[in-house]
């Protein structure tokens, strides 16, 4: 034999010899995975002997005891389908093997595939003729029975054919389930930026700079990059640590579910900004109930330093499918997102975070909302409740499917494990559920959190308006209502509404306006440009309303610092002559300031003066813990700007107890609600936040304050005013009871296991 | 954070200010007006970064003290401040130790004492997936000879006490230029060695849920399935099933297309810093013969590394070692002296990026 043919023969030898001592590697690695997976499996880990037991496999994908140890883990947790495929393997390495025909049967029992069960059954027979044991020949006779009943079921059919009347259209031959290849990672170099070398450096430079590429790299998710551009923010020890596991545990898919005022709100906002100066995050959405759209839009832009655009602007009527492509955060109201076509063009559109405020609205996965939020492409998805579950576990269990499908596996498999018969609520399996939940969800107490705030103490003033002041709001209501049922179809109801605030505020306020829709408006018909002026004529004769003068008592009567919160300018300055006139010295602070003017007031009230005379949007973002007496001189209609008011001196920090005084003209809208919200709800004394709880329990999708008008419009003509805010009334301490239900629920359910 | 506290000091010290370090590494700093402007704060500035009460921000002051560096990427040119003796080579052993030609051979022409010219880049890259780290890298390049320096880290630690500023040092614009792709190339290269760990954890969590998303959809496919057996008998009832099997399908693609979206690295590569600086080296020419086609090309030495820089792959601008050659006496690397899968045939990328037999031929990554 020539060298080179002698050379060839040992180098074949040599690659066989490895080959073989690699396959003895393999076998040696997968018979180790396959043992750690039979012992998993014996102290019931099912899990974790799946992983194992795949794991061998990954290395010898013809290892048959890791198949069969598959194929009897899926059999026993009732999972046929998957049981059925690795048998379907076994029967292909090993088709002389009786057993894998006997398991595949009864697999295909199960799943009601009795035509296929027969088939199988039937050569397993063939196979066991002469049983070599007694084990064999009786499972030989308990596959024989088994024969005779799916052929006397009606569907199985006998080996002669008989034409049935009429044959129903066969069911489609499942695919068993193929092996998926492991995902591909992709990795995408941009392409480097061309080079710009325009600078000659020093030496020193030079290093230094290699320094602080150096330092830059030891920065983590530990190193919140956002905290130092934020504007009168306080973030708390738990919102930072909150915020740090959901970047660095959670990877931005996370449910926060912090009890009521606690900041949930401010935590998914700095989550957002962190990726956001880390560039990980371009394009993002902010889903709310419509009645926080602008709360978010302001809290966003005013604190976070976001431009938020929100569907209420001229950009969004004139191309809505480009408003929601081309924006790179949008606020938007989940009742608006989810109709057509706005949902589809959501859903087409690639958001790199999702945001979700109030999402126990998405605990029924065959809602419009559920269905809109699973559709949405994103990569980081956050979830906001104080109450995950309301009524049952399933709510839970939608909810975290909506952030990682199949976590909490199939519902049924999910009810099974979890879900005791007749409990819907408490859960079976409780350290189970939590270990699952604990890789999503984080919920910080008030007890962990060390929130303890002083009382609020409420009191409600009620003036008794002069014969012109009644006269003028009578005008005012029947304007109003006369006008409601047309007004609110064309769109008007907002104009409408802002007549009755304002005069529920000031006659000054009132006048103002009335000033500006005479002059601008004309699209006005004659009757309604004679009422308003008629009314405009008896605003202009009050030159001082009652609670001008009641307050006017309170400050001569001060002991300390005040705020004042009215929602309208004219009312501000003509707050300011009352304190003029009552030699109350005072600082002014309105939305029209600059951010230094609006520092500047406030260091005035601060340092110099006791009374601050704010609009609301002084009750945003600033911090008045050094006052703790809020006045609100006339009433926002929607209860949560009302606490937003008042928690700007009712605060962490807050050493003494609040107190807040509600002015109201008697006989005035104001003053049924402040019955209602004070007298029947108790709001001052709940928990700060919950009222929203509670709102949200009363209505889906319709705001508080059109609520409050349609009812002032409606009863106004049957007379019974009073009866329709008792009504109301009704409705809010139900909502009120089942909150407080829910919120048992949730604290028995979590206790205080997700704490960060 | 004392190497924060000393690069801080460094820094300010490089630009006019007074400094002294204070106990528990405090930095007090007296500084010049147009300092305090870009840093927003007063003249005198205390900076304490060890934890404690009354600490400053350390990430804060990073960024607000790296804005009195340069923006754009510097390019500084150094020289050595004496010059290093080159060691007697024995060229021949060395280059039969190291210069290994696949499908040539070489002879020696020459070899003599010389100086090469140098680019040593750093890059800074980001990768962003569900995370973001950062990493730099940095690869030199000698110009003289177009070969990749094999450890240019090493390089830049055993040169840089010797190092000062070159005088009167003028831009070299085209060099440059020439021999930033091969450097972008290089750091690539490196950047995804760097970033292997990132994608193999990556890969880890996109298939456990992969695994969890498949599984789940399956059950939920396998229960549809049931119920279409069940309703067999009624057409439109098992059709509606089977609808919602296709509806389920379309869901599960798309949780799988989010899960891989989430998952992927998106890699950005940038320049932070160039320094350019010459070093001495070995020039050795030699002939490299390839069937009846010859080529002059000159290898260098590195005195400072003590090795022989290899060639650039003229496609690729990768290294090429081993060297291969081809027809027309391109200097390749493996992956460009590949056989075509179709017709077996070894062809050359820099001379033609296709085979003749016009087989599509992927570039090498």
């Amino acid at each position: 034999m020539s060298d080179a043919r002698k050379l060839e023969r040992r180098r074949k030898e040599r690659k066989l010899h490895r080959e073989a001592e690699q396959r003895m590697v393999n076998q040696a690695e997968a018979a180790a995975f396959y043992r750690q997976a039979r012992r998993a499996h014996a102290r019931g880990g099912a899990a974790a002997a799946v992983r194992d037991a795949k794991k061998a496999l990954g290395i010898d994908p013809k290892h048959v005891p890791a198949l069969d140890l598959l194929a009897d883990i899926y059999f026993d947790a009732q999972r046929y389908a998957d049981a059925l495929y690795y048998l379907g393997l076994l029967r292909k390495l090993e088709p002389g093997n009786p057993g894998w025909l006997y398991n595949s049967g009864l697999a295909r029992v199960k799943l009601g595939r009795g035509r296929e069960a027969l088939a199988d059954f039937r050569q397993y027979l063939e196979l066991t003729k002469f049983p070599a044991n007694a084990r064999l020949l009786a499972q030989r006779e308990t596959v024989l029975r088994l024969c005779q009943e799916l052929e006397a079921e009606p569907t199985a059919r006998p080996a002669e054919a008989r034409p049935a009347p009429q044959p129903a259209p066969a069911p489609p031959e499942p695919a068993a389930p193929t092996p998926l290849a492991p995902p591909e990672i992709a990795v995408d170099f941009s392409p480097p930026p061309p080079p710009g070398f325009g600078t000659i450096g020093t030496l020193t430079d030079y290093f230094l700079r290699r320094q602080f590429l150096d330092l830059k790299l030891a920065q983590n998710f530990e190193d919140l990059l956002c905290l130092s551009s934020l504007q009168g923010v306080d973030s708390y020890v738990y919102q930072q640590e909150t915020v740090r596991r959901v970047l660095r545990h959670f990877k931005g898919r996370a449910l926060l579910a912090d009890e009521v005022g606690l900041g949930k709100t401010i935590e998914a906002c700095l989550v957002l900004k962190e990726y956001w100066v880390r560039g990980m995050v371009g394009k993002a959405l902010v889903l709310v109930p419509p009645s926080l759209v602008a709360q978010w839009k302001g809290e966003l832009a005013e604190k976070f330093g976001f431009a938020p655009a929100s569907p209420d602007g001229p950009e969004f009527r004139r191309d809505p499918e480009q408003f929601w492509k081309r924006e790179p955060l949008v606020v938007a109201s989940l009742a608006m997102a989810r109709l057509e076509p706005h949902a589809s063009a959501l859903a087409a559109a690639p958001w790199d975070m999702v945001i979700v405020d109030e999402a126990h609205c998405l605990k029924n996965r065959a809602s419009a909302n559920w269905k809109l939020v699973n559709s949405l492409q994103r990569r980081f998805l956050l979830m906001l409740t104080a109450t995950p579950v309301e009524n049952n576990l399933i709510e839970l269990y939608n909810l975290i499917t909506l952030l990682k499908p199949g976590l909490l596996a199939t519902e049924t498999e999910f009810r099974k494990e979890f879900v005791a018969p007749g409990k819907s609520k408490s859960p079976r399996n409780p350290d189970r559920l939590h270990a699952l939940l604990s890789e999503v969800m984080i919920r910080n107490t008030r007890a962990a959190a060390d929130v303890r705030l002083p009382r609020r103490l409420a009191t409600t003033v009620t003036v008794a308006p002069s014969a012109v002041e009644a006269q003028l709001y009578e005008a005012v209501s029947a304007y109003v209502a006369a006008r409601y049922p047309a007004g609110r179809q064309a769109g008007a109801r907002t104009g409408l509404e802002w007549l009755q605030r304002q005069a529920g505020s000031s006659p000054q306020a009132l006048n103002r306006a009335l000033g500006r829709l005479l002059a601008g408006a004309n699209g006005l018909r004659e009757t309604d440009r004679r009422e308003l002026e008629a009314i405009q004529e008896l605003a202009a004769q009050v030159a001082e309303s009652g609670k001008g003068r009641r307050l006017g008592q309170m400050l001569d009567a001060r002991t300390g610092k005040l705020v004042v919160f009215t929602e309208f300018v004219p009312t501000l300055e003509y707050l300011a002559q009352v304190c003029q006139r009552h030699a109350a010295p005072y600082s002014l602070f309105s939305g029209e300031l600059s951010r230094a003017e609006k520092d500047a007031a406030i260091a005035r009230f601060r340092d110099e003066v006791d009374v601050l005379i704010s609009t609301g949007s002084g009750g945003e973002g600033r911090n008045l813990q050094f006052a703790n007496t809020v006045v609100n001189f006339d009433l926002p209609w929607n209860p949560m700007r009302l606490e937003q008011r008042v928690g700007r001196v009712h605060r962490i920090g807050q050493s003494r107890d609040v107190f807040v005084f509600n002015f109201c003209q008697a006989g005035a809208i104001e003053e049924h609600l402040l019955r209602l919200l004070h007298d029947k709800i108790n709001m001052f004394e709940l928990v700060v936040g919950e009222i929203d709880g509670i709102l949200g329990n009363l209505d889906e999708g319709q705001d508080f304050a059109e609520l409050v008008l349609e009812l002032w419009v409606s009863a106004r003509r049957a007379e019974r005013v009073g009866e329709a805010f008792d009504e109301l009334a009704e409705r809010l301490l139900t909502a009120k009871e089942r909150y407080a239900e829910t919120k048992q629920l949730d604290e028995a359910l979590f206790h205080r296991d997700f704490e960060v | 954070m004392l190497e924060l506290t000393g690069w801080a000091r460094d820094l300010l010290v490089s630009r006019g200010a007074l400094v002294e370090t204070g106990p528990a590494g405090a930095v007090r700093a007296l500084l010049p007006p147009e300092v305090a402007a870009t840093l927003g704060a007063a003249e005198w500035l205390s900076l304490k970064f060890s934890p404690g009460l009354g600490a400053d921000d350390p990430g804060e002051w990073l960024d607000r003290l790296a804005h009195l560096l340069p923006p754009q990427a510097i390019v500084t040119g150094a020289r050595l401040r004496r010059l290093l003796p080159l060691p007697p080579l024995d060229v021949p052993a060395l280059l039969e130790r190291e210069l290994v030609i696949q499908n040539g051979i070489y002879r020696v022409v020459e070899d003599s004492p010389g100086r090469a010219s140098y680019f040593l880049f750093t890059f800074q890259y980001a990768v962003e997936s569900d995370e973001r780290s950062l990493g730099a890298v940095t690869v030199g390049v000698n110009s003289s000879a177009r070969s990749l320096v094999p450890q240019p880290e090493t390089l830049l630690r055993a040169v840089a006490a010797d190092l000062e500023q070159a005088p009167s040092f003028q831009l070299p614009a085209e060099a440059l230029t020439g021999v930033y792709p091969a450097a972008a190339r290089a750091a690539e290269i490196e950047a995804r060695k760097l970033i292997s760990g990132l994608e193999e954890t990556s890969r880890r969590r996109l298939a456990r849920d992969t695994e969890r998303v498949q599984a789940y959809y399956q059950a939920l496919l396998a229960q549809i399935e049931k119920r279409v057996a069940r309703r067999a008998a009624d057409p439109a009832a098992a059709e509606k099933e089977r609808s919602r099997a296709r509806a389920t399908e379309l869901d599960r693609d798309a949780k799988l297309e989010d899960l891989r979206r989430k998952y992927s690295l998106r890699v950005k590569l940038e320049p932070a810093a160039v320094l350019a600086v010459n070093l001495p080296v070995r020039h050795i020419a030699v002939r490299l013969v390839r069937k009846k086609e010859e080529r002059l090309r000159s290898f260098h030495w590195n005195a400072v590394l003590r090795l022989l820089e290899p060639a650039m792959c003229e496609h690729c601008l990768g290294k090429a070692h081993p060297l291969f050659l081809c027809e027309k006496m391109h200097c390749l690397c493996r992956e460009c002296w590949t056989s075509c899968p179709r017709c077996a045939r070894f062809f050359c990328r820099a001379c033609q990026p296709r085979c003749r037999c016009d087989a599509a031929q992927k570039a090498p990554q």
